[in-house]
């Protein structure tokens, strides 16, 4: 029984493991898009968009799976802006200023987002949800590879997203 | 202007290791250490903790299969979501679940049927709590607050990952680049 029991455990924590490295990979996949796409490299930028465009399949397919995660990726988003108000830079870079009214109204809207996030976690998830958070996820890399754009209007629109869905 | 990050080294990052290269790097072998000669912990710690977290660490593996060399992760909005929670969090003080705990349960005395603690006396009434029924409330609204921080993912998940970055991270520095 005890043994059962132990099985099930590990089960879960290779489960839990294994849905975290899925989601680093997915991270990785972005993160290669964005850098074949947007930056000089050996492959031609169509390749990048072909990987962001499969992140982009995955992360809209895949939802119903991982928005269990998303109120607690939420929570920590808002707790590093949170934190950011105070020290007056980007999580663990220095070199990286934030000012104060932009981490602030960056935090309000992270709160906001998170105080919706668990709506979606109890229900089947419709097209306009799903399109949602590829919107919400494509804000939130727009300002990597657009300087113009401040982190107020990325976090604004990605917040109005998920506020419409 | 709403930089912080974007596909070029940012300014001002000294000693970040790169393997091949870079500002600090080491591109004439391999090397467990991260600590530059010179530097402190202290210095190190601060210099590497956000190629130590989610993002920087993606971001690195990415670098070296693709042959780039962005910094994609240093914007501020992708850094909420991808940086070291740990030591943002240690800074702080601060970690979920803390705040119940710290509340503790209510301690019962006197009078009679008192399970927890004796001095059981005669007369009418319940169990008078130490901390009067209002605390309950209280601890309600914390276990809340807890739960809320929580948010339907285990903290000790999430923050397990940040918290492997950041002991990798302790250990490479512990070790002077030779």
């Amino acid at each position: 029984m005890a043994k059962s029991e132990t099985m099930v455990q590990v089960k879960s924590g290779f489960r839990i493991a294994g849905a975290w490295l899925l989601g680093f990979g997915w991270l990785c996949l972005v993160l290669a898009g964005m850098a074949v796409a947007f930056s000089p490299s050996k492959y031609p930028p169509v390749v990048g968009w072909l990987l962001l465009a499969v992140a982009a399949i995955i992360l809209v397919t895949t939802a119903q799976r991982w928005v269990k995660a998303l109120p607690g990726l939420l929570g920590l988003a808002t707790l590093n802006a949170l934190f950011s108000i105070f020290s007056g830079h980007a999580t663990n870079l220095p070199s990286v200023p934030i000012s104060r009214s932009e981490s602030l109204v960056a935090t309000l809207l992270l709160v906001v987002s998170t105080a919706l996030s668990p709506s979606f976690t109890v229900r089947e998830l419709r097209v306009v949800d799903r399109l949602a958070f590829l919107i919400y996820a494509s804000c939130i890399f727009w300002g990597a590879v657009d300087h113009r754009v401040t982190l107020p209007v990325q976090m604004g629109i990605a917040t109005f997203c998920l506020l419409s869905a | 202007m709403g930089g912080g990050g974007g596909l070029s080294d940012p300014p001002g990052i000294p000693l970040i290791y790169r393997p091949g290269g870079g500002p600090g790097g080491d591109s004439s072998g391999f090397t467990l250490g991260i600590r530059a000669p010179g530097q402190t912990y202290k210095q190190c710690l601060a210099a590497n903790a956000h190629t130590y977290s989610a993002g920087g660490a993606a971001e690195l593996a990415v670098n070296v299969a693709t042959g780039t060399n962005t910094d994609i992760t240093s914007n501020r909005a992708v850094d909420f979501f991808t940086g070291n929670s740990v030591n943002s969090l240690a800074a702080a003080g601060q970690a979920p679940g803390a705040l119940e705990a710290g509340v503790g349960a209510g301690l019962t005395y006197g009078r009679r049927t008192s399970g927890s603690i004796a001095l059981n006396l005669a007369g009418k009434g319940g169990l008078p709590q130490a901390l009067s029924s209002s605390t309950s409330g209280l601890r309600s609204v914390l276990g809340s607050v807890g739960n809320a921080l929580n948010l339907g993912l285990k903290a000790s998940t999430r923050f397990g990952i940040d918290l492997g970055l950041t002991g990798a991270e302790a250990i490479g520095c512990a070790i002077p680049r030779s």
